[in-house]
């Protein structure tokens, strides 16, 4: 994280731009307008994402961010905000 | 010397030892019907030709790719995500049946494979199949299609998208 007085503001964006773009990945998935979906529904319960899902999912920002998710991380990912907040905190690595 | 009016070419490849139209980037594969396959009023039983999905599909994997033994054995395994079958008409006893199959959409987590059941000597489409496969590792992860897989299957069907 950056010290000078900007830094949070920066990491507010990046923050931001992650989580739409989560959600925005989410939404083509599940065919749901991106205004319906929301970082804290559980994938799985509420948005009908099965486990082939969640790998097409995640392939996707895998692809995108060129990162690869251990399987581990891969099973705590449970909602939209579980993938942005673990996108963010690899973004600053 | 060669008859007059008779094309040299089709002594060589007869159409119904081919497996594989280049032109249309098909697998073909024949299929008699036998009793074994027949229901009680005497069609072709409906689960059938998911089987005969199936047997295509592998016959595919072994034209593209002839070491393909190797390839399974490493321990990649092959997920049916979806099947489904729309019917149109029977097939019955001793029917000779022509299936054709090629790749729907393809894409880095999936393969669409999409079959034509055509009764050979009529030439009449009896029904058509599509499944959507996977691939996943021996302890179950799910793993992007092959690249081994799509590298042989372009060698042998031209556009293909990847």
């Amino acid at each position: 994280m950056s010290n000078y007085p900007g830094g949070k503001m920066i990491n507010d964006e990046i923050k931001s731009t992650l989580e739409s773009d989560v959600k925005a990945v989410i939404a083509g998935y599940v065919k749901k307008p991106v205004a319906e979906i929301k970082m804290d529904q559980p994938l799985r319960e509420q948005l009908g994402v099965d486990s082939f899902g969640m790998f097409e999912l995640t392939f996707e920002f895998q692809e995108k961010y060129k990162l690869e998710i251990p399987e581990e991380d891969l099973k705590k990912m449970l909602t939209g905000n579980d993938i942005a907040n673990w996108l963010a905190q690899k973004g600053k690595k | 010397m060669q008859e007059r009016g008779t094309d040299r070419r089709q002594t060589i490849i007869s159409y119904e030892r081919r497996q594989f139209d280049r032109r249309e980037g098909e697998f073909l594969f024949h299929k008699t019907v036998y009793l074994t396959d027949t229901n009680a009023t005497g069609n072709t039983y409906f689960a059938n030709y998911f089987d005969w999905q199936g047997m295509v599909r592998e016959e595919f994997v072994r034209f593209i790719m002839p070491n393909c033994e190797t390839f399974f054995q490493s321990g990649i395994k092959l997920i049916t995500l979806e099947a489904s079958m729309k019917y149109y008409y029977e097939s019955v006893l001793f029917d000779n049946l022509l299936i054709k199959m090629k790749i729907g959409e393809l894409k880095r987590t999936n393969v669409e494979l999409v079959f034509n059941f055509f009764n050979e000597k009529t030439g009449k489409l009896l029904s058509e199949g599509r499944q959507r496969i996977a691939f996943a590792t021996l302890a179950g992860r799910y793993i992007p299609v092959p690249m081994e897989l799509i590298q042989a299957a372009k060698n042998k069907i031209k556009d293909l998208p990847l």
